[in-house]
């Protein structure tokens, strides 16, 4: 055991050393060439040739003037990207497959120089935000959209902040470590049939949710006023016309029949197990739309059974950080087997669960 | 004004210096370029409307191409100068380009064609316009390329146009001062040995070719209206000579037929030799340095007779005729040293020799048909006097006081003969002078030429030089005298007042500041060479390490360099200043630095495996791990996302302490450890 564990621990310790003298050995700056550049750097070549050749004095006064334009280039450049403070701000969260904006504060603690015409955009992604100016002093506010097609963490740590500022014959880049992390959940839009809990009961309930908007929240409770977000359904017209205000009913919270999403992360981190993480979000999503109760339960995290859209964004976030893993612990039961619907990548243990969706036969 | 429109005007303006700077080196030769030029004026106020762009954009497509043809043309047909047939279809792109509506944004081809055109201009043996054209060139050009990419951006990333502050754009313009120090540098610095590695060398100028035989007078000195074009610029590093007694020899004429001087080319016999004139004239010799503006003709002008001819760049090559003029090949404008006897022999000198006349050839002696007036004339002048000398002085003497000169041309053609000024014009200009004294000499038997060239000069204080015009294009008479050779004599009176006026008048300073400038620019830029680069290397070597025999002066030697320390003191302090700077760069805020060297320390302790892990949930690791310094971590932790998130005003100085101390308390839980 000893013999095979001190080759991996010598490995790792090699792999640690390699990134941190390749993390030292980082340039500061990275600069590469726009068309524009490569053409004139081309130029700059064919005319010292000219100017040696003929011994045209002339055209060594305009070779001298075009390196003194990347000199020009490379400084007002540098000052673009030197002494800036970068903010990053992201959303609590975002959807998968839907866009999402991130939004980055430079601000310039030049005393006389602006800012001008920086990219910044995340190591991992794409997607670029364009800074046109932070004057001195100042903050300036670039945004970039993005659409991210996984859930889960994205840890995020290091913007490379560049500019092709002042000709765009060049860009340069520099990186700005600034960990953070983005939280993607997963979408909630999936198509999936009514869970079947409760036995029969639970059935009709279900079934004449569907009819009558009143059943599934529990026994009416009285009149309040509207407030922004309730459903239009609830809206008592006849005290709206007499109070000239708009008036909703209000109903008891339903405890006894709490749904519990169970999402079984025993499986290869694949596909199927990715179709099982957005069958559980849109299940949990379509069921607290509703003013359920729910609860979701998965190898490592239980979160109790709640209703409204502070619950939802719980479990969200929960299923957002769910990993696959073939030896995660068992999945407990979290409550009574009658409320609890089983959600798995493989058909594996089915018993206990009132009804049970499997990843791909949905 | 909005920025896409100073964008636009300082294309026009970035167009309008390039053409300038072509018209320096090129002149008129493509009437194309003063079109652009008004294209160009105009573009600076006007830009025409989608619907007319697109009219316009006709004619120029027109224009281009068949300039294009033309330009093929001359290049497969005609082995000649294709520069300019190029440059003229550069011309129409450029005007094409800038009169162009606003909102077009592609209009980076007008940086590339205004360049083309500047590089065509150096080409050409451009002027001290050049130089000043570059510089609007390189200030323009900085901020119009920075407007227009900052544009350019904007629209590419779909943004409003960026507003400037103005002291900026004049900043990011004295920027450009960058580029011509730079442009400076590389100029003096860049050396210039290895050069003709392929294509031809300098051509070979064809003047030679059709130059001995025949060159019609009017051609050298009958511009009789004022031409201030400098010919000639002349240093003297010994001695400066009097002006009135530098004649600037060009060349010789022996044949006359009544009309137009010319040359024979059946001359057997050579001129005396630099060491005929050496033993026998008077001293001192007078060294010259002469830049020569390129002029029609490849002569060597010098004062005479030339001891030793120097030559002053290396392509630059001279050969002498037998008739003793010198002419030059290889160089477009030449520049060269020169040593010639200032003085002439004194007239007792020549006395002193009796004038026998042996040249063995009689062409100097040859004259055209004359009526007998002519000779009547001669005889009754050179009555009376036995010595050679003394005949020719009272040709002279007659033809300077009897006669007047004017700038004035004979009214008719039948006006213009020589006999006609002899007796019923008496007036006239030096080459009616020189041919009537040259003619007079012959018929008496005595040979004489017709020499050509220039006289005297106007003494710039400005670059201490002497600068010669075309205004100063002469005529004179050279006699052979045997033991002394070709001896000048001058028959032309002075000139009155109003031509005299004409020279000098209010606009003579600020010309000889202009032709100062030219003098520099010829000298120290388009005539820079190894041997100037090689001299200005020394002398900054000299002065940054002082020579044994400078200690021996009054001031010491480390006086004499001092700002060479204080220059390498302030390169000094700018690298370190940078490097301060360097390490001072805030990249993150200070709470955020602070809050990440914490996590580090934490990490590396063992407590936090998981970089990714949100702030609140690490202080939760750490209390479940009991971590060491707990309660500090945790508020540096709080303060740091209240400032960051919450807009909280705790100070950073609070968040750094508590950092500290939990750090302390991280430390010693770790030394316990490793004892």
């Amino acid at each position: 055991m000893s013999t095979s564990a001190a080759p991996a621990a010598w490995r790792v310790r090699a792999a640690r050393a390699w990134r941190t003298l390749k993390e030292l050995l980082r340039p500061p700056r990275r600069l590469s060439f726009t068309r524009a550049g490569g053409l004139l750097t081309g130029a700059i070549v064919a005319m010292g040739f000219a100017a040696l050749n003929t011994g045209n004095n002339l055209l060594y006064l305009v070779l001298g003037a075009l390196l003194g334009l990347i000199m020009v280039s490379g400084w007002l450049s540098e000052q673009s990207l030197r002494r800036n403070q970068v903010q990053r701000r992201v959303p609590r969260a975002a959807t998968a497959g839907e866009p999402l904006r991130i939004t980055y504060e430079v601000s310039n603690h030049k005393r006389r120089l602006p800012t001008l015409s920086l990219e910044l955009r995340e190591k991992r992604f794409e997607e670029a935000a364009y800074l046109q100016a932070a004057w001195p002093g100042k903050t300036g506010i670039a945004r970039a959209t993005l659409v991210l097609q996984k859930r889960g963490v994205y840890a995020l740590s290091r913007i490379l902040v560049s500019t092709s500022f002042p000709f765009g014959l060049f860009i340069k880049e520099r990186d700005v470590d600034l960990p953070g992390y983005l939280v993607v959940w997963p979408r909630t839009d999936r198509a999936v049939r009514r869970p079947r809990v409760g036995g029969e009961r639970a059935r009709q309930l279900g079934e004449s949710t569907a009819v009558a908007g009143g059943v599934g929240r529990g026994e009416y409770r009285g009149l309040r006023s509207f407030r922004p977000g309730d459903d239009p359904r609830d809206v008592h017209w006849r005290s709206t016309a007499r109070l000239g205000q708009p008036v909703v009913r209000e109903y008891e919270r339903e405890s006894n029949h709490s749904l519990w999403v169970c999402l079984d992360l025993r499986a290869a981190p694949d596909e199927r197990a990715e179709e099982a993480v957005e069958l559980a979000s849109s299940i949990c999503a379509r069921a607290i739309n509703e003013g359920q109760r729910v609860g979701l339960a998965t190898n490592e995290v239980v979160i109790d059974a709640g209703a409204g859209a502070g619950q939802l964004e719980r479990i969200l976030d929960s299923l957002a950080r769910a990993r696959f893993r073939p030896e995660a612990p068992v999945l407990a039961l979290p409550a009574d087997g009658a409320q609890c619907v089983l959600v798995t990548a493989s058909r594996t243990a089915t018993a206990d669960y009132a009804d049970v969706f499997v990843a791909g036969e949905t | 004004m909005n920025l896409r429109r100073l964008h636009h005007r300082l294309l026009a303006v970035m167009g309008l210096a390039a053409v300038v700077a072509f018209l320096s080196g090129a002149g008129l030769e493509t009437p194309i370029i003063l079109l652009t030029a008004v294209l160009l004026l105009i573009a600076l106020f006007w830009q025409p409307s989608a619907r007319t762009h697109e009219k316009l954009e006709w004619l120029f497509r027109i224009a281009a191409v068949l300039l294009t043809v033309r330009a093929i043309y001359y290049m497969v047909a005609l082995p000649d100068d294709v520069v300019l047939p190029m440059v003229d279809v550069l011309l129409v792109l450029v005007a094409s380009e800038a009169l162009r509506p606003e909102e077009i944004t592609a209009q980076t081809r007008l940086y590339s064609l205004s360049f083309a055109l500047l590089i065509a201009a150096s080409a050409y043996r451009a002027g001290v316009a050049f130089g000043l054209a570059f510089v609007v060139f390189l200030v323009t050009g900085t901020i119009t390329l920075m407007i227009g990419h900052l544009l350019r951006q904007a629209a590419k990333h779909r943004m409003p146009e960026p507003v400037l502050e103005r002291g900026f754009l004049i900043r990011v313009g004295l920027l450009s001062c960058v580029m011509l120090f730079m442009s400076a540098l590389l100029f003096v610095a860049f050396p210039r040995v290895t050069r003709q590695w392929m294509g031809r060398g300098v051509p070979v100028t064809s003047s030679i070719i059709g130059f001995s035989d025949r060159v019609s007078l009017s051609e050298h000195g009958s511009r009789l209206y004022p031409n201030p074009e400098v010919v000639l610029r002349v240093e003297f590093p010994d001695v400066r000579p009097s002006d009135r007694s530098l004649y600037w020899r060009g060349r010789s004429y022996e044949v006359f037929d009544g009309v137009a001087w010319s040359r024979t080319g059946r001359l057997y016999r050579r001129e005396p030799l630099s060491t005929f004139y050496a033993a026998r004239w008077p001293k001192p010799a007078i060294e010259q340095r002469i830049y020569a503006a390129p002029i029609d003709v490849n002569v060597v002008f010098a004062l005479s007779p030339v001891l030793e001819l120097r030559r002053g760049s290396p392509a630059f090559r001279f050969d002498q005729t037998p008739s003793g003029d010198f002419f030059y090949t290889g160089s477009p404008a030449p520049t060269y040293g020169a040593v010639s006897l200032g003085e002439q022999p004194a007239d007792a000198d020549l006395r002193a020799f009796p004038a026998v006349y042996t040249p063995g050839d009689s062409v100097f002696l040859q004259l055209p048909r004359l009526s007998g007036r002519v000779y009547r004339l001669t005889d009754s002048l050179i009555a009376g006097h036995e010595q050679r000398i003394d005949q020719v002085r009272a040709v002279e003497d007659y033809l300077r006081t009897q006669f007047r000169y004017t700038l004035d041309l004979p009214a008719t053609a039948a006006e213009t003969g020589l006999e006609h000024f002899l007796f019923e014009r008496r007036a006239g200009h030096c080459e009616y002078f020189s041919t009537a004294m040259v003619v007079l000499l012959r018929s008496a038997g005595i040979p004489a030429r017709n020499v050509n060239g220039f006289l005297g000069g106007q003494w710039n204080e400005f670059g201490n030089f002497l600068t010669v015009t075309q205004n100063q294009a002469h005529s004179w008479v050279e006699v052979y005298f045997p033991r002394w050779g070709w001896v000048r004599f001058d028959p032309t009176p002075a000139a009155t007042g109003d031509t005299a006026a004409a020279q000098n008048n209010w606009f003579g300073p600020f010309r000889f500041l202009v032709d100062g400038l030219e003098h520099r620019w010829n000298k120290w830029v388009l005539e820079y060479d190894l041997q100037k680069q090689v001299d200005v290397f020394r002398r900054t070597a000299s002065a940054i390490t002082p020579e044994p025999s400078a200690r021996t002066s009054s001031e010491p030697a480390g006086a004499r360099s001092w700002w060479i320390w204080a220059a390498a003191a302030f390169i000094v302090l700018f690298v370190i200043r940078a490097l301060l700077s360097r390490t001072t760069d805030t990249v993150a805020a200070l709470e955020t630095r602070t809050y990440l060297n914490l996590r580090k320390a934490y990490r590396r302790a063992g407590y936090d495996p998981q970089p990714s892990l949100p702030p609140l949930a690490f202080v939760n690791r750490l209390e479940h791990m009991h971590a060491p310094g707990l309660t500090h971590a945790r508020s540096v932790v709080l303060l740091y996302l209240e400032r960051r998130f919450g807009n909280g005003d705790a100070a950073v100085e609070t968040i750094r302490a508590e950092a500290e101390l939990a750090l302390r308390q991280l430390r010693a839980r770790k030394r316990r450890q490793v004892v």
